[in-house]
């Protein structure tokens, strides 16, 4: 029975291979089922059929190198209870031409605000009560010092300037204000960057309602990194909204750490002032088979459900964002990185406002200017700081190979990716009128598809790109399940593609059937020269041959290594 | 006539039969705590020492016990107890209550929560877990498979029989050959696509004998033969 079990359980493990991030051990035979599987997780939250509010299987982006738990079976997969909502999601960003395993990712730390206030702390009105013997209210935070978007430029330019490409911008807790995210993203595009993972101060929805405060992950639509920049602005990003939920207390001693006291009394308990949503968690699968989660601050440091859900699955990257004192690696949040460090072995990284670091002076020490810390399995711990004068931090980061291991007696795989850090740079804004060139013209167009539609069109185009390298012979078969009315949605229950989405699968049927016929069928190269031929194309085609280009493109590098 | 039953703790006290005889017996109230441990212990039935013959016959059907209160007894006031009831009130009050009093309360009997602690099958703790019934379904999408397996991997913690000392069963299973290449490629050899799966499954489902009907172990084979171990020597 035990037996059984076990050999049960690791081909089932087994065959959940590819089902997350798209793996070079899986051939092209299961490539309809893993579609589908995707497709399933990207609508449900989970892999499996089961009813969404007790089990959840979720892809397994890294296995833990230590212990012998339940944890340590599988390679693949991981079962949650449903507690936690959870949502995954595909962005086939990436560079062109480059192999997802050798790839780097120069990210721009914007540690702001520079300087806080302690006025920037209010006590939120008639909040201040008195429960079980303790006097507690909420406070807010909102800064005085505005997001500078003209410094943004300034700084983006400083940073093009140094590395040519700049990949992803992030900034700490709080840093954005809600009303501010379309500008700054409009920025970013015409520098070319990818990505914007931004903590954000939101706004009362209504009158007595208090405001959310979220991590926002937006990427820009063009979804080729390192690409020329662009002629014009004004695409719609794709969105993700990873809440906070779990309050901020300033107790006393913080009153004092962070020399708060004029605006917020001692003697009272403060919490932060903010809606607490239902507890759901974010995973954002980038195309350098990169798995990225994000939090923000006290999450970090909460051992509950949400945890349990990143040691079990295992993302390559975690991301908190802080509104807190210095990053040095002697506090709170690198022992809580060290947690995720150790096991599952991501690497992590926090990022602080500098002027929160500036304000933190526990037990009259001098102020650091550590403001972010990065913490790897291999590589260990570093301390990040802004030196007086910079306005931001460039971290490059270097993928490399990582190996699944279980402790039920299956070989080692090397297809992991691992992320590691590999040079920072103090980076000081360009001279006033550096920055983007304002005869870039500024177009808003609407969203073609939201970010779950994506991820579905990713999945499909993995789909494909297997069946193209692995088993020509269902290539049709891979095109003939995407559209809306397969009779497969309706047996596992999840809902029809919508219109613009099948617009793009359709895009995807011409594309692939672009190829000049041959005796046999088409091959990853034939596609992508194919789909390099076809110029002009805009809207919904674009997207959809820039998503299939860049499964092509990672098949083949996958391809070639096991070649070789 | 009162019933003797409660031969299990307590201080003795006297009491008379209507023949005139004298019999010593437990203080009633002295036997709640011990029903109530032994209950929440997960005891199994041949263990219970309180009810015998036909009475412990009558209680296995679903029937409830008539216990006499040594307090009430002069004034004939039996009680029906079961273990819901006895659950449902504090211990040190069992002997007191009127028979008014208990007709109020839940109505599970000692037999219905035996039987959900001693016989928790692995048809129903799927059920319980995932909210839905085991099914020929399950074998077609791997993941549920998975999460299949894990649960019984988790509640069972068979996982844990691999590590020695002492090794309970023989790691990788040698009649398999190379375990790991088969296991590896057992989703993608043979037929198509998602077929092969179910097929690879199926071939190795009746091994593990859960589901199939005919197989060494029904789904309603007792949980506890699990958790101990005792199948994994057996199959």
């Amino acid at each position: 029975m035990c037996e059984a079990i076990l050999t049960l359980h690791a081909v089932a493990d087994e065959a959940c291979a590819g089902l997350g991030v798209a793996l070079d051990a899986v051939g092209g035979q299961g490539c309809i089922f893993r579609a589908r599987g995707r497709e399933v997780l990207a609508r449900t939250g989970s892999l499996a059929r089961l009813p969404g509010s007790f089990l959840r299987v979720l892809p397994k982006a890294r296995t833990t190198p230590n212990g012998t738990s339940l944890r340590s079976f599988s390679r693949y997969a991981c079962l949650q209870r449903a507690v936690v909502d959870v949502r995954w999601y595909k962005v086939p960003a990436r560079h062109a031409g480059a192999d997802p395993r050798t790839d780097h990712a120069n990210l721009l730390l914007l540690p702001w605000p520079l300087r806080v206030r302690e006025s920037d702390f209010r006590a939120a009105e008639g909040s201040v009560q008195d429960f079980a013997d303790e006097t507690f209210g909420l406070f807010e935070f909102a800064p005085t010092e505005r997001l500078d978007l003209d410094l943004v430029g300034r700084v983006l330019a400083a940073a093009r300037d140094e590395v040519e490409t700049i990949e992803a911008v992030l900034l700490p807790e709080s840093a954005v204000d809600e009303a501010d995210i379309d500008d700054l993203e409009t920025v970013l595009a015409a520098h070319g960057v990818i990505q914007l993972i931004a903590g954000v101060r939101g706004r009362s929805a209504e009158p007595g309602r208090l405001p959310r405060n979220w991590v926002h992950t937006g990427t820009n639509p063009t979804l080729v990194k390192g690409a020329p920049l662009p002629s014009s602005t004004g695409d719609q990003w794709l969105h993700i909204r990873q809440h906070k939920f779990h309050r901020w207390a300033l107790d006393e001693g913080q009153i004092y750490q962070y020399r708060l006291g004029s605006a917020l009394h001692p003697n009272v308990r403060w919490w932060e002032g903010i809606e607490v949503p239902r507890q759901e968690l974010q995973f954002l699968e980038l195309g350098e088979e990169i798995t990225l989660a994000s939090l923000v601050c006290e999450d970090l440091a909460q051992i509950d459900d949400v945890a349990e859900i990143l040691r079990s699955v295992g993302p390559t990257v975690v991301l908190a964002l802080l509104l807190d004192g210095p990053q040095l690696s002697a506090r709170w949040s690198a022992r809580y990185a060290s947690v995720l460090a150790d096991d599952p072995g991501s690497a992590v990284m926090t990022l602080t406002s500098y002027g929160m670091a500036q304000r933190s002076r526990p037990q009259g020490r001098d102020a650091s200017a550590v403001v972010a810390l990065w913490k790897d399995p291999s590589r260990g711990t570093r301390e990040i700081p802004l030196e007086a004068g910079a306005h931001a931090v460039l971290l490059t980061t270097c993928g490399g190979r990582g190996s699944r291991r279980t402790v039920d007696g299956r070989r080692p795989v090397g297809n992991v990716t691992d992320w590691f850090n590999v040079g920072v740079s103090q980076i000081r804004a360009a001279p006033a009128g550096s920055g983007p060139p304002p005869s870039i013209p500024h177009r808003p167009t609407p969203q073609l598809l939201d970010i779950d539609e994506v991820t579905i069109l990713t999945s499909f185009a993995q789909a494909l790109a297997e069946a193209v390298d692995s088993a020509p012979d269902r290539v049709e078969d891979v095109l003939a399940d995407a559209p809306a009315g397969a009779p497969w949605r309706a047996e596992l229950g999840i809902v029809e593609p919508s219109t613009a989405l099948g617009g793009a699968f359709a895009a995807i049927t011409r594309a692939t059937r672009e190829v000049p016929p041959t005796e046999s069928a088409p091959t990853l190269d034939a596609l992508i020269s194919a789909l390099d031929s076809a110029r002009d194309q805009e809207g919904i085609d674009r997207l959809a041959r820039t998503v299939l280009r860049s499964a092509l493109e990672q098949r083949r590098f996958r391809a070639r290594e096991i070649a070789s | 006539m009162s019933d003797r039953l409660l031969g299990c703790g307590g201080r003795r006290v006297r009491q008379t039969r209507r023949d005139g005889g004298v019999i010593r017996q437990r203080a009633p109230e002295r036997c709640g705590p011990r029903l109530l441990r032994l209950a929440s212990a997960g005891a199994k039935s041949q263990s219970f020492p309180a009810v015998h013959g036909r009475r412990r016959a009558a209680l296995l059907r679903g029937g409830s016990v008539t216990v006499s209160s040594w307090r009430w007894r002069r004034r004939t006031a039996d009680l029906r107890l079961s273990v819901a009831e006895m659950s449902a009130v504090r211990h040190e009050k069992i002997g007191r209550r009127r028979v008014e009093d208990t007709r109020s309360m839940p109505t599970a009997s000692w037999p219905e929560l035996h039987r959900a602690q001693h016989t928790q099958t692995l048809a129903a703790t799927w059920q319980a877990m995932a909210g839905v019934p085991i099914g020929d379904g399950l074998l077609e999408w791997p993941p549920d498979v998975f999460a299949f397996t894990e649960v019984i991997l988790e509640r069972t913690q068979l996982y844990r029989l691999l590590f020695p000392p002492p090794r309970v069963v023989e790691w990788p299973p040698r009649r398999l050959g190379r375990w790991s290449e088969v296991v590896e490629e057992a989703p993608s050899n043979g037929a198509r696509g998602r077929r092969i799966r179910t097929a690879r499954l199926l071939a190795w489902w009746p091994r593990s004998g859960v589901l199939s009907e005919s197989g060494p172990i029904h789904p309603s084979v007792m949980w506890l033969r699990v958790e101990t171990g005792d199948c994994a020597r057996r199959f």
